[in-house]
């Protein structure tokens, strides 16, 4: 069974980055400082989140602390699904 | 008004041809939407280059003069009555265009004594200083989405108001614009004190409290 950074590379990878390799960043590296994922691609990526992984995102929750890489992305989806808080701006 | 008529039946025409009225009536009546005022230090930033260099799009100054006689083409017809419309309200207009040079994106920043700039400065509990300016109305055509073409054009904006003298740029945000919201996250803008308000067509009304 994937593991959610697993699952999330993947789809990036793939859907955002039509790259035919795995993930070409780090789990760490920052989607904003690197422009890996721009605003339209943020919202393919919120719609996956939420379809694939059963969360809703509230719109105060799309902040850096939350979404900036992968890393914290899964951080994220974990807290989400043990309905932990999260980060909200 | 036959300006104004013309200019809301392509708004409608738009809307319709996109599939939805929604998206058009959701701009004019809302309710304790939240705004996220933001602000970006024009002077701490620094260009290695040109946003848009080694891309085959430009960033051009929009003129009066240029769009009524046809140098200045717009791929969409509302937004060159968008445009005219600015400009004689005494904007400042940038256009993001194509190889072909057709606009294809736009965005818009007044002088903050601008009347237009006033009221949302207004509703947003805002004053800007006097070398300062307030961004507004940006726009870039569907099929260009996702290239990150919207980051480019902001920042090619903001390196032509840096070299025009000016410090501070002005704008806000949506919270449920999620696309603008992350587009502001990569601009690396600075947050101010979020406003909740509501709005009914010209009818704006900032709630106390967050």
């Amino acid at each position: 069974m994937q593991t959610i950074a697993a699952v999330l590379r993947n789809y990036i990878a793939q859907n955002i980055l039509f790259s035919p390799d795995e993930f070409p960043y780090g789990d760490d590296d920052s989607f904003l400082e690197n422009g890996i994922i721009d605003s339209t691609g943020v919202m393919e990526l919120i719609a996956f989140i939420e379809e694939h992984f059963s969360i809703s995102v509230e719109d105060a929750e799309i902040t850096p602390q939350n979404f900036d890489s992968i890393s914290r992305l899964a951080e994220y989806i974990t807290a989400k699904l043990n309905h932990l808080p999260t980060w909200a701006g | 008004m036959f300006e104004t008529l013309r200019f809301a039946f392509s708004l409608l025409g738009e809307a319709l041809a996109e599939g939805s009225l929604f998206p058009l009536i959701r701009q004019q009546v809302f309710y304790q939407r939240v705004a996220i005022p933001v602000v970006i230090d024009l002077t701490r930033l620094s260009f290695s280059q040109d946003p848009l260099a080694g891309s085959e799009y430009q960033c051009v100054r929009l003129q009066q003069q240029a769009i009524l006689t046809g140098q200045q083409v717009f791929d969409r017809p509302v937004r060159r009555f968008d445009a005219l419309r600015h400009l004689k309200q005494g904007l400042l207009g940038f256009g993001l265009s194509n190889s072909s040079g057709i606009l294809f994106g736009d965005m818009w920043c007044a002088l903050p004594n601008n009347p237009v700039a006033c009221q949302d400065l207004s509703m947003l509990g805002l004053s800007c200083e006097a070398d300062a300016l307030y961004a507004l109305d940006m726009f870039l055509a569907p099929a260009y989405r996702g290239h990150n073409l919207a980051v480019r054009l902001h920042r090619s904006v903001e390196l032509a108001l840096q070299q025009e003298g000016w410090r501070k740029l002005y704008a806000y945000y949506w919270e449920d614009n999620r696309p603008s919201r992350w587009m502001h996250l990569m601009l690396k803008c600075t947050e101010l004190e979020k406003k909740r308000i509501s709005r009914f067509f010209g009818i704006k009304i900032t709630h106390q409290g967050i």
